[in-house]
């Protein structure tokens, strides 16, 4: 678990590949488009420059704009831009919203511009809006997906036809661990976002496998202005380093040609990585399912609740095979 | 089967969304054979979105017939939960024929199949819309009576697909149902300390929609609607007291579906954490040994910070 193997010299390198990372002009994209650049990719920076709290956004989204192109430039992925090209790097900034599916394919269309090519898509633009159940509303809802979802598959589906017709790439959802591991009060839109992000990732991998197309999702903990306003949890700690800087590692490893998992989700914060996975039970099976009762499941509530055995099913045919011989066992139960 | 008393729902008042056919109408009927009043909301349409305004709106109400002819209570309701006022119209039904509301079955959804390449962005909002919106604009008429009356018991019909495992080809379904598990992992962490609970059903039945899912694999076996019923009923009874859980039901079969994480690779000096450690320790991180399975985020701060103290100190 901790000191691990030795680390070789050799670098990690994305010589000649190009990324995009969306809402990097600050936070954890910031960082991702950084550390990709550093070790070789050619990246478009992809930042609209909003309020982390959604506020602004949202009343800018109200009033009808229209973000395809340049509407709403704040220069903050320009900066990005800049930082790296003077580090010796390649990258250009692109100041797109994403919620337009125009904006969306205008950030592959710069990749396939500037770099003639697209291998990394890190699906990272998000907006955190958090309020007592009671206080949030349809439209609360309409952003929350329409950033975190909506956004995601629309650079998806600019990429996807790059990333098929050349037999790979790189995709990495950014997820949190609210909606995918746990919930929290007042986070409803936000978790609904992130699970709808969940689901994608977890379809994606699925169809982009025959085309060598990796998707994952990242879990970070770190501390952004995207979560200061939020709950005592996601507060800073006094001890312990959760800058964004020792997330981007595993970011980049998802995107690397090395990274030879698919489907799957991983935590990061301050300097370790880890998977977060779902597993299946075997609960409770009726012997008898066309009697199966209320008062059947009441009286065997306990086994129908218990984790264990469990299965972490690679596929759906997998948990049917499960499933399927839970009920050719034919137990009968007391 | 069982030598203890009848579950029973004397007194209690659940609205049922999508329960004008398959699993929400045996939801309402065993809710109701069991003494609940429902409000059977279905607002008639095909399975397929694609002609998801133009169906047989009477749905709804010839369940409410059946329950009647069976001494039982319920209203019909054909609303869109979609749109807020139709959901808000639910509740609403539910308070005026009733008086109360204390169940909760999100069961209404449309499945919108599709590649990436297929999942148009109206194909995607259809979906979360009824899925994803439609729960929470019921939930939002219904959480301050709730509240109000310090109790409560939520049933969201999610899905293994995109909680558990991908399915290729019906995109737009697992991104619903994907923010369906999320929203409910939220509310019952919210709920829990006002006496409401929030689970979810993940269920197998062959009805109308899951004939139009590509699943990939053969059942094998009979999977009936009514055979799942049990398990939304239970979720839904006072003595059921677990929150924030998903159970797969199928056949007679209850199971849970858990999130867990596991111990993975902490870097000693976590300042030089870098994509070499990972490359080098690859086989760690990808591990899911030793892992938890935690009921909040204060439970998953817990275990990651030992796990931190132990490798940094």
């Amino acid at each position: 678990m901790s000191g691990g193997q030795r680390i070789t010299d050799d670098q990690v390198r994305f010589d000649g590949r190009v990324a995009v990372v969306t809402g990097a002009g600050r936070g954890l994209g910031r960082e991702f488009a950084l550390l990709l650049a550093q070790r070789g990719a050619a990246v478009v920076v992809n930042d609209i420059g909003v309020s982390a709290d959604a506020a602004r956004y949202i009343d800018v989204r109200r009033d009808g704009t229209d973000f395809g192109g340049d509407a709403f430039v704040s220069g903050i992925a320009v900066q990005v831009a800049a930082e790296i090209m003077a580090a010796g790097g390649r990258a250009v900034a692109n100041s797109a919203d994403v919620v337009g599916y125009r904006g969306a394919a205008s950030v592959v269309e710069d990749a396939l511009g500037a770099f003639g090519r697209v291998d990394i898509v890190i699906n990272n633009a998000g907006v955190v809006i958090t309020k007592p159940f009671g206080e949030l509303s349809p439209d609360d809802l309409d952003t929350a997906f329409s950033v975190h979802v909506n956004g995601s598959v629309g650079v998806l589906r600019a990429a996807w036809p790059h990333l098929a017709g050349q037999g790979y790439g790189r995709v990495v959802n950014v997820c949190s661990l609210e909606g995918v591991l746990i919930g929290s009060a007042g986070f409803e839109v936000y978790n609904a976002a992130k699970g709808g992000l969940m689901g994608l990732t977890r379809s994606l991998a699925v169809e982009g496998a025959e085309h060598g197309i990796a998707v994952n999702g990242l879990l970070p903990g770190a501390m952004t202005r995207g979560n200061a306003s939020v709950s005592p949890a996601y507060r800073r700690s006094a001890t312990v380093d959760r800058s964004p800087s020792l997330v981007a590692p595993a970011a980049a490893w998802l995107c690397h040609e090395e990274c030879d998992v698919s489907g799957q989700f991983f935590a990061s914060t301050a300097g370790s990585m880890r998977l977060v996975f779902a597993s299946a039970a075997r609960g409770y099976q009726s012997p008898d399912p066309e009697a199966f009762t209320i008062e059947e499941l009441r009286d065997h509530w306990e086994l129908a609740c218990s984790r264990e055995p469990a299965l972490i099913p690679a596929s759906a045919a997998e948990f049917n095979d499960f499933r399927r011989s839970i009920l050719n066992e034919k137990v009968v139960h007391p | 089967m069982s030598e203890g008393a009848e579950i029973r729902f004397d007194g209690r008042v659940a609205v049922v969304t999508g329960a004008g056919r398959g699993l929400g109408r045996e939801f309402a009927k065993l809710l109701a054979s069991r003494g609940a009043a429902v409000v059977v909301n279905d607002i008639g349409t095909p399975a397929d979105a694609g002609r998801y305004t133009d169906g047989d709106g009477d749905v709804a109400y010839r369940v409410t017939e059946g329950i009647a002819a069976d001494g039982g209570r319920a209203v019909s309701n054909r609303a869109d939960v979609a749109d807020p006022a139709g959901a808000a119209s639910v509740v609403a039904d539910a308070v005026t024929a009733f008086g109360r509301v204390d169940i909760v079955i999100n069961n209404a959804g449309i499945v919108v199949d599709g590649a990436l390449a297929d999942a148009m962005p109206e194909a995607l909002r259809a979906a979360w819309g009824v899925h994803v919106g439609g729960a929470f604009n019921i939930l939002s008429a219904a959480w301050p009576h709730l509240a109000a009356q310090g109790y409560g018991r939520i049933v969201n019909v999610g899905s293994i697909a995109g909680l558990l495992v991908g399915i290729a080809g019906h995109t737009p379904y697992e991104v619903a149902k994907g923010g369906l598990a999320g929203l409910t992992r939220a509310l019952a962490t919210e709920g829990g300390p006002l006496g409401i609970t929030a689970n979810a059903l993940l269920p197998t039945a062959d009805t109308r929609s899951a004939a139009t899912v590509p699943r990939g694999y053969d059942r094998g076996a009979r999977f009936e609607a009514r055979h799942v019923a049990p398990v939304a009923a239970w979720l839904a009874h006072e003595a059921c007291r677990v929150n924030g859980r998903f159970f797969a039901a199928g056949a007679g079969r209850v199971g849970e579906v858990f999130a867990s994480a596991a111990a993975g690779y902490q870097c000693a000096r976590p300042a030089e954490f870098s994509l070499e450690h990972i490359r080098a320790n690859w086989e760690v991180v990808k591990s899911p040994a030793a892992a938890m399975t935690p009921a909040s985020i204060g439970d998953y701060n817990a275990f990651r910070m030992a796990i931190y103290q132990a490798a940094v100190s």
